[in-house]
């Protein structure tokens, strides 16, 4: 099916983080180094790791950016097909501010190529699709025209050839994560049971239905499941940010009402960590641990003890906003795409971190997480 | 919710507003408030509204009905109506009339820009200029969405934020909301010169139905609620 109007001309960048992959691809569309050192206008398009920077603002659903982005009337309609031929018809409808990380994704990519550009740059940003959704979408992105260029973290998830990689370093003092054993959960670690749990946000269309979990204590579990099978939803209603349709949370053994005291039994990391960062220093973000510079050092933090949270770039944000996570006693924590903009090397060695003694549930589509006990949500139901 | 023709919904929403303050009389207000109430039960912003008086408008009707029944009353400042209870209250549903009017007609125009952008497009407004003004508007919706996740992440870490201690927290989520909101306007604005957004100024096909009778009947009725308002 040719549903685009470019034919592709792949191009990956392979490297570590701090290896300057955003400032080649940016540069490859012709976007400054940095968001805002200067006016910019070119034929190319760049969708980064936060997707929904790739969306214009002015419009209320998806089908209305494409209506807005789209060269012209057949692309627009070409890109809708493209859409429902991905499984992601659904979100034509919906605001895209209000779709999960992986919908996001899909609508920004889509939308981008209706556009017509010559040059497209995907930073980090497939990382939230799971394996089925980003398989679907790459096959799509190779029937276009023109030039691609990404850079991705989970490379060898999913690429396996040699031809157009280009190996990047990275630069010699950059920060890295260190394991320590010293570093674990301060809580005794919760066993949560999830009884005949149901939501739905819109009277008719349910987002769970009849679910029934146990998570033992102690044990790192994973949660999978397509992009928009409630995963997110779950999260919220275990730490109580949302109070299910009905159903009930039971921690150790006895029936809980989360939603009346949030974060008291759940924590629950955001894979967003700009809005979890509400401390003038990392080290004050940290305060909550018994040794805060030892937990900064095991993240690769000691030389930003002392600057603030918000200066930093995303991938060490989303550390300080991890290692806080960990520094909160709570029996039981989730854990958001905690790999999301992170290489290798960092994921495995934040990976031992995490497992010292957490009693939690990581949500994520990155295969790292394989060893972990699965659960899987079916689905989107979209009745 | 009613899909009302933009231009019925900003006009009947101007309307309202302008009734509340052309009304002579407690009764017209009242009647104007009925018509506001009638508005609100059929865009289904019922909820919404109700927090609205429960929360922000009865303490401020406390506030005017001390400065006029008591204060005013006894330093002897003869209020405009023939007794200060009366003048409160006509001053509060004023207030409840043009938030009511707000919530059900002009809130779910501003919360769906491009329905807005398609209208002043075809009101002849250079497409430009209505991204621009549609992109001032958008401000507000932005603000609340990451006000919510903002205050979702913190009571995920298990702060509180009701009472004093969420007035006490405020400053605390002041500041990832202000860094987030200018990060936000410096990759929009990149984005927008680097897609030419400004230059997008045509949508190619409108993807919006709108109901012509409920609209009509709007207009019509909140003609009859000035009307009432004004005369009555």
């Amino acid at each position: 099916m040719r549903t685009g109007v470019l034919r592709v001309n792949l191009h990956v960048l392979a490297g570590p983080n701090f290896s300057g992959r955003t400032h080649r691809l940016r540069v490859s569309v012709g976007l400054p180094s940095n968001p805002g050192a200067g006016p910019v206008y070119s034929e190319g398009a760049y969708i980064g790791p936060d997707a929904a920077s790739a969306f214009s603002g002015i419009a209320s659903t998806v089908a209305a950016e494409l209506d807005l982005m789209a060269a012209d009337r057949v692309s627009a309609k070409r890109a809708m097909r493209a859409l429902e031929d991905l499984g992601f018809g659904y979100c034509l409808g919906l605001n895209p501010f209000t779709l999960s990380g992986g919908e996001q994704v899909v609508a920004a990519v889509v939308v981008a190529t209706a556009s017509g550009p010559k040059r497209l740059a995907i930073d980090c940003a497939l990382e939230q699709l799971s394996a089925d959704a980003r398989t679907r979408l790459l096959a799509y992105l190779t029937t276009l025209d023109g030039h691609l260029t990404i850079a991705d973290n989970r490379l060898d998830e999913w690429f396996h050839g040699r031809e157009g990689v280009e190996e990047l370093q990275a630069q010699p003092d950059s920060p890295m994560i260190h394991p320590d054993s010293s570093v674990t959960s301060e809580s005794r670690p919760s066993r949560v049971e999830v009884i005949d749990l149901s939501h739905s946000y819109v009277k008719g269309r349910s987002v769970l239905t009849g679910l029934n979990l146990i998570f033992s204590a102690g044990e790192l579990c994973r949660l999978r499941g397509p992009n928009g099978s409630g995963k997110s939803t779950l999260s919220k209603i275990m730490c109580g940010l949302i109070k299910p349709s009905s159903g009930e949370i039971r921690v150790d053994g006895r029936v809980v009402k989360p939603w009346l005291s949030p974060g008291k039994y759940v924590s629950y990391h955001f894979q967003n960590p700009d809005y979890q960062l509400f401390t003038n220093s990392v080290r004050l973000q940290l305060s909550q641990s018994k040794d805060p510079t030892a937990l900064a050092r095991s993240f690769g933090l000691e030389s930003h003890l002392d600057d603030h949270p918000l200066d930093l770039p995303f991938v060490l944000k989303k550390r300080v906003a991890i290692a806080s996570a960990l520094a909160r006693s709570t029996g039981y924590l989730i854990l958001d795409e905690p790999t999301l903009g992170q290489d290798r090397i960092s994921v495995i060695n934040q990976n031992r971190i995490i497992a010292y003694g957490l009693s939690g549930l990581v949500i994520s589509h990155s295969e790292m997480f394989s060893g972990l006990r699965e659960i899987t949500l079916p689905g989107p139901p979209r009745g | 919710m009613l899909d009302l023709y933009p231009p019925a919904r900003l006009l009947s929403g101007l309307l309202l507003v302008t009734a509340a303050f052309l009304a002579k009389s407690r009764f017209a207000i009242e009647l104007v408030y009925i018509g506001v109430l009638l508005a609100v039960w059929a865009t289904n912003v019922g909820m919404a509204h109700l927090r609205f008086v429960t929360f922000i408008s009865t303490p401020l009707l406390v506030a005017l009905l001390f400065i006029w029944g008591v204060i005013a009353a006894a330093n002897h400042v003869p209020p405009p109506h023939h007794s200060g209870v009366d003048y409160a209250v006509f001053s509060w549903l004023r207030i409840v009339v043009c938030a009511g009017a707000l919530q059900c007609l002009l809130v779910p125009l501003i919360e769906q820009p491009s329905h807005l952008k398609l209208f002043l497009e075809k009101s002849g407004l250079a497409g430009s200029l209505g991204t621009l003004i549609v992109a001032s508007i958008i401000f507000l919706p932005e603000v609340r969405r990451r006000l919510r996740q903002i205050i979702d992440a913190r009571r995920a870490q298990g702060y509180s934020l009701s009472g004093l201690r969420g007035i006490r927290d405020l400053p605390t989520l002041l500041m990832p909301l202000v860094s987030s909101l200018l990060d936000s306007a410096t990759k929009r604005a990149e984005f927008w010169s680097h897609r030419g957004v400004l230059e997008r100024t045509q949508f190619k096909g409108s993807p919006y139905s709108y109901s012509t009778q409920p609209s009509a009947l709007a207009l019509v009725l909140t003609i009859a609620t000035c009307a009432l308002g004004y005369f009555g």
